[in-house]
Parts: structure tokens; C-alpha cells; sequence
């Protein structure tokens, strides 16, 4: 059962941390939206562990192709995607720590990974976290203001040992070195973005004071942010970047809680999704469901205006899970390793990764079922699917599986297959992000290390 | 957070490809792939890191310690989700485990506790501040901190109130301008409207987001050499409970604080002992254990129901197994030796079958003589066996990775790239044979040779940990080998688990890898040169009482890295 959200009142000041607030029958209906075109949304969704490259790239190029099995799920949305071939993550080549950190540190950040100790538990030379902010996190910064949630992350098992996180189970940064972590219960994230809080005030001041509770948070953020910057002060350079990244945290708390009087701007086709039943979401054979309950909340947040910019991480790089529901028993990484003359291992990867296909499609399948405007928010979204890895018994990170997806706005010219690289002319995967960028309406010429980047992929406009 | 890069003398890898055995270049030219080398460090290298520096025989050891204090990085420290919920448990008597909201902590060198790892961003703040509301709505102040407000009046109840509960949130006393500020921010709520119990609450809950709560923030006390300064007494109080205890100080250790009582490191260290004593310590070194050994894994473990139709219904015996081995163990006999060689465990009767041995009755763990198999010590824990192993079979790979990493603290480098995996031969039956590739290859056997010849030693038990003398028909074979170790007497050939458990206990290597894993575990960093005082305490320590774990805990409360903290001016900071 879904509940219109235009019901709701959103944000009264500084009285609610979630969005939604009680549902006031007073509320006047909301009716105007922004005069301007629709938001534009963006969508960075990773999984795990290369792909099988002769099951996943057409052979054709440009608009006439067929989509090989691992895409063949996409097909009843081909016109919507961008299948690209030949982009190489460049980056994960240089500084330190193995090849499945080092591909999701670059994933997205377009940087290779710090110096340091933080992680030598695995294989390779020790390394830090990522070395700069995510895309997803820049485009963020550039287009988050007019949303409650500058940005919203998303993970299915996102953690190879929970309740712990390392490097390789994260992607978005929101500075060198600070991991952004992701949702992994769906029904907290429900509850986060569609329900209230158990809050003080609510009982000794009923009905004597107006908002005791926003009130009161005011006072309390105002004494956070001034004992940490007063802490700053006395504190060595690191420990001073280190509060930087929480007093930002709490300016952001802060102007999500002020800023939304009255209600954002959302689409006619906003509504709230039916609660996800409680799911043990740490538990492998939970993976279809946890799936579904989050491609439900993000097309939800974007039909809604919750946010404008969500990133969805399958698993974890080096991923280690166990496709049972497909009838797989083996372990996703392991099956990576085996070379490609093992075919029942090749049919085992394509399987999963036709699966994760699957899930793209189903997501875009519930944007285009979103009126808004002339269309759907499908036709002003944008999914950016990629890969820590291009290949997984190599490990390499060349020919990495990047697909774009949904109308974007019309900032590309979807429906087709592209073929990039070759000497001398590299096809750096920060060029893909500087067109996410520019896409979303960022203006970029580069993003990440700048020697890895020669400006926005040709040929995608 | 890592702008300035750590010294990485520490966790050099490995160079796999033919010259694991190659001594390091010179320390002056020494560089870690990715580090900038301006600052390579004058330090001594610690002694025993990988790769083992190769000491001339006719030099004499000198001692990295000089009688100047060197404290090492001294990173602001953040609560662990563990840390949090302990605190708000003995602050406001509250027992739901906030932290079960938090996402997920960030970790390192195995350890949740890292402190550079563990920065606050949007949705930890978020939960911060949600948890903070939610714990003060629960709260009474009026029972807190009893005070007659007919009597005293509401604002000097008030002021009492954050004194004191303030003294116990943030660990230390108020600073009279802290104080002063919180009163304030009392009497705003109150002319707001709100009356005086819920704008107590409003105080407490930010007391409860303030950085001084939610870290442990050390300013320091006197400088007492160049780069070091020492510590107050509150901040002692507060290293010894979060190391032994994981939770802010008691009473005693509050009042040896205000009363001048840890001024001397053996007064620190007698504290410590108490604290040892207590029974709260017990689940901090259950914590050490689980994450030191990654016992978490086996909650993950995957297995083919057709391969391990059994691993379902016993996995609850195994963790319960081993956990109850190492509580026994570390608590009782507490050598490194027993840990790995003992012929005592504790299983219930599912699991007693399962190994083959009798006593057990039912679902209660009971005490148990491996006596007669041939089980000996952790590594031959089907909680082990069978969660580093694959959902099929064993993995040689993973049981010899784990021993590398763990018990030697040897960092294995990464797979070649561009780099067909080889097909085992069609004519391989044992896991063993299968893997014979990994010798054959060379551009396997650099890194293989370091795991899987460990790994063999353990082949008698299947893929999750069932003794087994053959495998798909064929004999099983248990030799082994290690090679490259940190010191060269660990090195050789062994038959079997227990000769490769009594070779491990007897291990220089495993001993000094064991002090360094507390002392990651202590410090919440990875150590570095700076440190090497400090570990070269610790590891004589554990030597000369034949690898007692417990006088290891108490000996770490003597370091440099414990008594002292870097200065903060020389990090950039002030006064």
C-alpha cells in the first residue's frame, strides 16, 4: 500500500530528521512545482569481479547491435543504453594496493588510493582509503542543494565482514581518505527517508511549546560545531582534516533540516513505497530481496525528490557472493579466477551478471512508470553501471564493463554500442566521469588525476 | 584522512617474484611503491618486520630504545561502535546498543578500532544525533544526578547537573568556559519554554554529540621530550578503560586520576592489572580474539549443502568451540603456546562426534582431551577449517594466507596481472595434486610457495575441518613447509598439524607478530618506526615470561606508545 507523499508535510524547519513528518490532513495540497524542466538524476551502480568480455560487448557498433546474454536483459530498454567498450581504468594502475581496491578506489574517484597501513590484511602492498572525492559526490555538491538529501547511498551486502568496512567495500568518498557508507537494511533506509524519528520533546512539552524539539536542535548542533572547531584549533593538521569531514557532516544535517520549508518540488508519480518486510540483510541468500527493496526506495527518492543523486554497490570488489538463487553454489570471486577456457565457470559468471543486468532493468523499468512532465523520470536519469575490475582472471582493469543507461535528459545520444581505445588514443574511464559530470549539468573538463583524463568521452553527445 | 603519509617501514610486502629472500636495500634507499621518499625515516627498522633485515653476524644488537620517550603517531580516536555503546551503558545505564543503527565501522589491520579509519560523515552524524535524542528522551536526569530543586532551585540544580554528568561524558572535568556554555545553552531552552527536566535533556543529548564525547581527545599535559608530550591523569584513566575495557573509567580509576595516582608508570600499570583482574576485560580480549583471528568469518561461511550436508547445524558448535577455547585458554594457561597447541578444547556433543572423541552428553560445551587425534590447538578448529576454506573444498591457499598474515604478520603481495590462471592437470585427484601448478609455474610459485605448502600441513581435515586419510580416493598427504619467515628458525619442514602447531609455538616470529597484533589493537594505528621502542619492550616482555598474555596487556600500559602521546605542536597544532 502506498500512501501519496503530497499528503505529507516535509521538514518543518529543524523538527524533523527524517523528511516526513506527521501527516497533517490541514496541509494544503501541494500544486506548484519549479517552472523549470525536470530534475535530472544520477545513478552509480557497481558490481564485482570483471565480467566474461565475449558475453557482455556487442560486436557491432553504433545503433544497429545486439546486446550479447549478460546485456540481453536490457533489451526491452536498448534504446536507452550506451554498452562501452574498450574504457580503461588507467588509474587503478598506479600507487599502491591490489587490483580489487584499487579499482573501486578509482571506480569513481578517478584517483589511485593514499599511502599507508591502513590496509595490508589482503593481498598486495598496504594502502590507504580512496585519494579524492567520488563523482557521485561532486556532481552532489553541485546539484544537491535543492534536495533534502544531497545525496543517497545504497548497498546490497555492501560489506564482505560486517559490521566492519574496509577499502574494498567502499566507493564513495566524500574527501581523500573519507569513505562514504552505504545503507545496507533496507528498512532502515526506509524508515530514513520516508518515515519519523523517535525524538525528545514530545512529551514534557506538549502543547507549551511551538517546536521544542527543532528548537532544541539548534541549540545542540550550535554547540557541536563550535566545540569541534575550537577543538581544531589546538589539534595537528591531520586530526584538523579529520573534524573537518564531521563539522561538513553536521552542515549538511543542519541545512537538510532548515532549508526544506515548504516541501521540495516532486513529481505527480511520487509515492511513498510500501515498507520493506524486516530482511536479515547480511545474509547471502537475502540478496534478490534486499535488491528489490533498494531499487524501490531509489526510484522512489528520485520520483520524489528526495535526493538527486544516489550511488547502489552489489556486494563488495572481490565480491564473495554466492549466486544460490541462481543455482550457483560456488563463490563469485572464485569463479572470477578460473580462465576462460572454463566454460561451466563462464556460463556461471555470465549467469550472475546477467542477473545484475536484470536488476538494471528492473530499476529502469520503475522509472518509466514515473510520469513526469511530458514522460518519465526514467528520461531524466542517469545510471552509470561499472566494475572494479575489466576481467576477472587477469585482474585486469583494461576493458573495463561501463554501460550507461536511461534518457539523461537528453544529454546523450542513447541506443548505442561504442567501441573506444586503440593506441595511441586511450579511453580513460575519467573521461567517462568528467560526461557524467557534464551530463548532470556539472561544467568539468577533468576529474580525478588529471593525468589520467583528456577531458569528456567523444562521441557520447 | 592520510595527507601525510605513515612510515611503511612496517608492512613492506613481500617481493614474490625469486627474491623473498633477497635482504632490503639499506634504509636510507628503502621505498614502498606509491610513497613519497622525502621522508624516509632515520629511524632503526623494527626488529623482526617483514622482510627480516639480515643482521651481520658480528654486530652486536642494540637496543631501539634510547631513554627519550617516542610516542609514535598519536591520531584523535573516536568511539568504536563496541566503545559507544559501553559508554552510553555505564553513562545513562542504557543497554540498547545504539551503535546496531550506526553503519557499518570502518576497519583496518583487521581491527575496528583504527583511528584514522574512523571519520564521521553524513549518515554517522545523522545516527549520532538520532541516537543522542533517543537516549536522552529515555533518560531521567532528576535520577542522574539527585538534586532537591525545591530546595536548590532549578538553576543551580542545573549547573550541578552538567558539572557532574559532564565530568563523566566527557571524561574529564568541565572547563570552566564549557561549563559556562552548556549553562547556557540550559537557560536558552528554558526561556524558550521548555521546562527544567527537558532542557536538561536538551544538555544531555549535546553532551552526548559533542566531540568530546564522541572522541577521546588528548591535549596532553607538559612536553617532555621533542615530539612527545606527556598525558593527563583523565586521559591515562581514559586509555587504560578503553584498552582493557572497552568503556570510560570507573569510580577508582576517576578518583586516581583527580587524586594524582597515575603519575608512574607503575602506578599506570597497577591500575591496569586491577582492570585486567575484572571481569569486564574479558569480552575486550574475546573482541582482540574475534577480530585478530576473524572469527566473524565463519558467520559468513557458505557451504555447498551436497559437499557439507553437516557445516549448517554445527556451525553454532564450532564458533561456540572455539570461543570457549580461547576465553579458557587466555584466561587459564594465557601462553601463545597453548593457543596453538593445546590438547584441551571444549565441544558439545554434536561437535565431539564430529571430531571423533567422547565425553559430551548434549547441547552443553564440556571439556575435552584431543588425546589420540590428530587435532592440537586453534588452527585445528573446524571453526577455522571450515571458514578458511572455500563453499566445496579446502583451500590450502586460504588456511596458508592466514597463517602468513596473521601469525607472522607477513603481508602477501598481489596476483600478477594480465595473467591466465593455469588448469590444474587432468590428471590431478587431491587438492594437493591440483595445486601443483602453483610449484610448476614460475609466475605462481613466487607467492604460492609462501601459502600453500602451510596450507598441505593441514590437508588431513576437509573443507570444513572433518579428519579425513583420504581425499576423492586418493591418500591424503599432511608434509609441509614454511619458508621466508621473519626469522629463519621458523623455517622448515613439518608432518602434519601438530608438528606445524609446535613449530609455530616455538616461533620467535609468532610471538613478536602476537605483541604486534595487541599493540595495533592498543594504540588503534598501525605501528610504525617510532614504535619500535615500544615493540621491542613488548616482545622481550613476552619472551621472558615464556609468552604470557597477560603480562603482555599490562607490559603495553608501560610503553612509550601508551605513557605518551606525539606532541601536538610538532603535528601543527597549539597550546
Amino acid at each position: 500500500m502506498s500512501i501519496p507523499l503530497s499528503r505529507r508535510t516535509l521538514l518543518r524547519g529543524l523538527g524533523g530528521l527524517s523528511i516526513a513528518l506527521p501527516w497533517l490532513e490541514a496541509m494544503t495540497p501541494r500544486t506548484a512545482r519549479a517552472a523549470t524542466a525536470p530534475p535530472l538524476r544520477f545513478l552509480a551502480m557497481f558490481t564485482a569481479n570483471g565480467t566474461v568480455p565475449d558475453r557482455f560487448f556487442p560486436t557491432a557498433t553504433g545503433s544497429s547491435f545486439t546486446l550479447p546474454s549478460i546485456l540481453q536483459p536490457l533489451a526491452p530498454f536498448q534504446s536507452k543504453l550506451l554498452v562501452l567498450d574498450g574504457i580503461d581504468n588507467e588509474v587503478a594502475y598506479h600507487g599502491p594496493g591490489e587490483r580489487h581496491m584499487m579499482g573501486m578506489g578509482s571506480l569513481l574517484t578517478g584517483h589511485q588510493l593514499q599511502a599507508g597501513t591502513l590496509f595490508t590484511d589482503g593481498s598486495g602492498t598496504p594502502a590507504g582509503w580512496g585519494g579524492g572525492i567520488s563523482v557521485d559526490q561532486a556532481i552532489a555538491q553541485s546539484v544537491g542543494g535543492s534536495t533534502p538529501f544531497k545525496s543517497l547511498e545504497f548497498g546490497v551486502i555492501p560489506e564482505k565482514d560486517p559490521p566492519t568496512a574496509t577499502v574494498w567495500d567502499r566507493m564513495v568518498y566524500a574527501a581523500p581518505g573519507v569513505p562514504v557508507p552505504p545503507m545496507a537494511d533496507p528498512v532502515a533506509a526506509f524508515n530514513r527517508l520516508f518515515s519519523v524519528p523517535v525524538g525528545m520533546g514530545t512529551t514534557a512539552d506538549a502543547g507549551t511549546v511551538a517546536d521544542p524539539k527543532a528548537l532544541a536542535r539548534k541549540t545542540i548542533l550550535d554547540l557541536a560545531k563550535d566545540d569541534i572547531t575550537a577543538l581544531q584549533k589546538r589539534l595537528g593538521t591531520t586530526d584538523r582534516q579529520k573534524l573537518d569531514a564531521h563539522l561538513t557532516a553536521i552542515r549538511d544535517l543542519e541545512s537538510r533540516l532548515t532549508l526544506f520549508q515548504p516541501a521540495p518540488p516532486m513529481t505527480s508519480g511520487c509515492s511513498t513505497p510500501a515498507a520493506p518486510a524486516a530482511v536479515a540483510y547480511r545474509d547471502n541468500d537475502n540478496y534478490p530481496k534486499i535488491s528489490s527493496a533498494m531499487l524501490d526506495l531509489i526510484a522512489a527518492a528520485f520520483a520524489c525528490n528526495l535526493t538527486r543523486v544516489a550511488t547502489l554497490q552489489y556486494s563488495y570488489s572481490r565480491s564473495y557472493v554466492y549466486p544460490r538463487w541462481l543455482g550457483i553454489s560456488q563463490g563469485h570471486h572464485g569463479l572470477s579466477h578460473d580462465a576462460d577456457s572454463v566454460t561451466a565457470s563462464m556460463d556461471k559468471l555470465a549467469t550472475l551478471n546477467a542477473w545484475y543486468a536484470a536488476e538494471l532493468a528492473s530499476f529502469l523499468q520503475r522509472l518509466s512508470k514515473i510520469p513526469e512532465g511530458s514522460g518519465t523520470v526514467l528520461d531524466n536519469t542517469l545510471v552509470l553501471w561499472g566494475n572494479e575490475l575489466g576481467h576477472g582472471s587477469d585482474h585486469t582493469d583494461r576493458r573495463v564493463p561501463f554501460v550507461l543507461a536511461g534518457g539523461a535528459g537528453g544529454a546523450f545520444r542513447m541506443g548505442r554500442s561504442l567501441k573506444y581505445g586503440g593506441a595511441p588514443a586511450k579511453a580513460f574511464h575519467n573521461n567517462l566521469l568528467v560526461s557524467c559530470m557534464n551530463a548532470m549539468g556539472v561544467s568539468a573538463t577533468t576529474f580525478g588525476d588529471a593525468a589520467y583524463c583528456t577531458g569528456a568521452l567523444p562521441d557520447l553527445v | 584522512m592520510r595527507l601525510s603519509p605513515a612510515l611503511l617501514l612496517l608492512a613492506l610486502p613481500l617481493s614474490c617474484v625469486g627474491e623473498i629472500d633477497t635482504p632490503p636495500a639499506p634504509e636510507a634507499t628503502r621505498t614502498v611503491p606509491g610513497m613519497p621518499t622525502g621522508s624516509t625515516p632515520t629511524q632503526p627498522p623494527i626488529p623482526g618486520m617483514p622482510p627480516l633485515p639480515v643482521t651481520p653476524p658480528d654486530s652486536t644488537p642494540t637496543s631501539a630504545c634510547t631513554g627519550v620517550p617516542s610516542p609514535g603517531a598519536s591520531p584523535l580516536r573516536r568511539l568504536n561502535s563496541t566503545e559507544y555503546d559501553n559508554t552510553v551503558k555505564d553513562l545513562l545505564g542504557d543497554g540498547s546498543h545504539p551503535s546496531a543503527a550506526f553503519p557499518a565501522e570502518n576497519a583496518s589491520l583487521s581491527f575496528d578500532n583504527d583511528a584514522e579509519a574512523m571519520v564521521v560523515t553524513g549518515l554517522l552524524a545523522e545516527k549520532y544525533l538520532d541516537a543522542a535524542e533517543a537516549l536522552a528522551a529515555k533518560a531521567d536526569p532528576a535520577a542522574l544526578v539527585p538534586c532537591d530543586v525545591a530546595m536548590r532551585g532549578e538553576s543551580a540544580c542545573a549547573r550541578t547537573f552538567i558539572e557532574t554528568f559532564g565530568l563523566r561524558a566527557y571524561r574529564r572535568p568541565l572547563t570552566t568556559d564549557e561549563l559556562g556554555r552548556l549553562v547556557q545553552a540550559y537557560s536558552t531552552t528554558r526561556s524558550q519554554g521548555a521546562n527544567h527536566l527537558s532542557a536538561l535533556r536538551t544538555v544531555l543529548t549535546a553532551l552526548l554529540v559533542s566531540p568530546h564525547f564522541l572522541y577521546r581527545v588528548e591535549l596532553g599535559g607538559p612536553q617532555v621530550a621533542a615530539n612527545a608530550q606527556s598525558l593527563t591523569p583523565y586521559e591515562l584513566a581514559s586509555r587504560l578503560s578503553y584498552f582493557l575495557w572497552s568503556a570510560p573509567p570507573d569510580d577508582l580509576l576517576f578518583a586516581a586520576a583527580a587524586q594524582g595516582q597515575l603519575s608512574t608508570p607503575d602506578q599506570v600499570a597497577g591500575q591496569a592489572r586491577r582492570l585486567l583482574a575484572d571481569p569486564r576485560a574479558h569480552a575486550t580480549v574475546a573482541r582482540f580474539h574475534e577480530q585478530w583471528l576473524g572469527l566473524g568469518r565463519l558467520d559468513h561461511t557458505t557451504k555447498d549443502t551436497t559437499a557439507f550436508p553437516l557445516f549448517a547445524t554445527l556451525r553454532a558448535s564450532m564458533k561456540a568451540e572455539t570461543t570457549a577455547f580461547l576465553e579458557n585458554t587466555f584466561w587459564g594457561d594465557g601462553t601463545v603456546a597453548a593457543l596453538l597447541t593445546s590438547k584441551r578444547t571444549f565441544v558439545d556433543k554434536p561437535l565431539a562426534d564430529f571430531y571423533g572423541v567422547t565425553g559430551p552428553q548434549g547441547a552443553a560445551l564440556e571439556p575435552v582431551s584431543l588425546a589420540g587425534t590428530t587435532r592440537a590447538g586453534l588452527l585445528t578448529q573446524a571453526s577455522m577449517l571450515s571458514s578458511l576454506a572455500t563453499a566445496t573444498e579446502t583451500s590450502p591457499i586460504l588456511r596458508g594466507k592466514f597463517v602468513r598474515e596473521q601469525l607472522l604478520c607477513q603481508s602477501m603481495p598481489p596476483p600478477p596481472a594480465n595473467f591466465d590462471v593455469p588448469a590444474a592437470s587432468p590428471t590431478a585427484v587431491t587438492m594437493r595434486q591440483r595445486l601443483d601448478a602453483h610449484r610448476t609455474n614460475a609466475a605462481c610459485s613466487g607467492c604460492h610457495s609462501l601459502m600453500d605448502p602451510i596450507g598441505f600441513g593441514l590437508e588431513g581435515f576437509d573443507g570444513m575441518g572433518r579428519a579425513r586419510a583420504t581425499e576423492a580416493g586418493a591418500p591424503v598427504e599432511v608434509s609441509g613447509e614454511i619458508v621466508s619467515a621473519p626469522d629463519p628458525a621458523t623455517n622448515g619442514t613439518f608432518q602434519g598439524p601438530a608438528e606445524l602447531a609446535a613449530k609455530l609455538a616455538a616461533s620467535s616470529a609468532v610471538q613478536t607478530c602476537v605483541a604486534r597484533q595487541w599493540f595495533r589493537f592498543g594504540v588503534g594505528r598501525g605501528e610504525r618506526a617510532q614504535d619500535a621502542c615500544s615493540l621491542e619492550r613488548l616482545t622481550k616482555g613476552l619472551e621472558d615470561s615464556h609468552g604470557d598474555l597477560k603480562t603482555l596487556l599490562v607490559d603495553f600500559t608501560r610503553t612509550d606508545a601508551f605513557l605518551y602521546r606525539t606532541s601536538r605542536v610538532a603535528e601543527g597544532g597549539t597550546l
